[in-house]
């Protein structure tokens, strides 16, 4: 019962780990560490539709969406010359997470726009939910 | 001439219909992103119409929307999913309010 709230519930949720991720993507984007450190890798969400609630393994259409699976950007930084960096080698280099603050940006503006949809579906369903509760004879 | 329990008969088709088209416009706008996804819609009406003028069973069915995918294969349109939302609402007050009246009608007839 009530199958609209559950799938708009499950892409908000969907939604507010992307939101997460790009968060900790911008949050980390400058952490850089002696080249050869292992280095901040970015987390890109992998959405899939599903076909049964709350089953990790029912691919398929039907009952809303879930996250399949967290991607992680490149295990190789980008390597900058800043000797003035306390963290920077002999050489004067330092490595920096690969992250499109761009990207990043565009990402977060359509998982909020996003949310709201599945949001704006979960009142417009309770009401309707509502209207046929309040049928009597 | 309809009597008021094939009324109600419709109007519970069509309200499950109405139902069943929010839940794809739900599924629709929770795959709004999703790579490869293509958007459902649910249609009943002409089925009814049909089934009302000529006899025989009405159907609700799901057919895919077939609008052109975007760069990730998904072909959700958000504004045509806010407008199909919004006509599904009006749907769904029309087809409650019917029913209501309906129920009115015959609680009148039992206690008169």
């Amino acid at each position: 019962m009530w199958e609209a709230i559950d799938i708009a519930g499950s892409g908000a949720s969907v939604d507010q780990t992307w939101i997460d991720s790009i968060g900790g993507n911008v949050a980390n984007m400058n952490d850089g560490v002696t080249p050869g450190q292992p280095v901040y890798q970015a987390q890109y969400i992998d959405a899939a539709a599903q076909a049964e609630p709350g089953d990790p393994q029912s691919i398929g259409d039907g009952y809303g969406v879930r996250v399949q699976s967290v991607v992680e950007g490149p295990a190789q930084g980008q390597i900058e010359y800043d000797p003035t960096d306390p963290v920077a080698n002999a050489q004067g280099n330092v490595e920096f997470p690969v992250v499109n603050l761009g990207s990043e940006m565009t990402d977060l503006v359509q998982s909020q726009t996003s949310y709201q949809a599945n949001s704006a579906v979960m009142s417009h369903a309770t009401s309707a939910y509502q209207s046929i509760l309040s049928i009597k004879a | 001439m309809t009597d008021a329990t094939q009324s109600i008969g419709i109007l519970q088709f069509a309200l499950d219909g109405i139902v069943e088209q929010q839940q794809t416009i739900a599924n629709n706008i929770a795959n709004e992103d999703t790579p490869g996804y293509q958007a459902d819609q649910v249609t009943f009406e002409s089925s009814l119409s049909n089934a009302l003028a000529n006899g025989g069973e009405a159907t609700a069915e799901s057919v895919p929307e077939g609008l052109s995918p975007g760069a990730n294969g998904n072909n959700v349109s958000l504004p045509t999913e806010m407008t199909l939302m919004q006509e599904n609402d009006l749907q769904n007050q029309t087809v409650v309010n019917a029913l209501d009246d309906q129920f009115a009608l015959l609680s009148d007839a039992i206690t008169g």
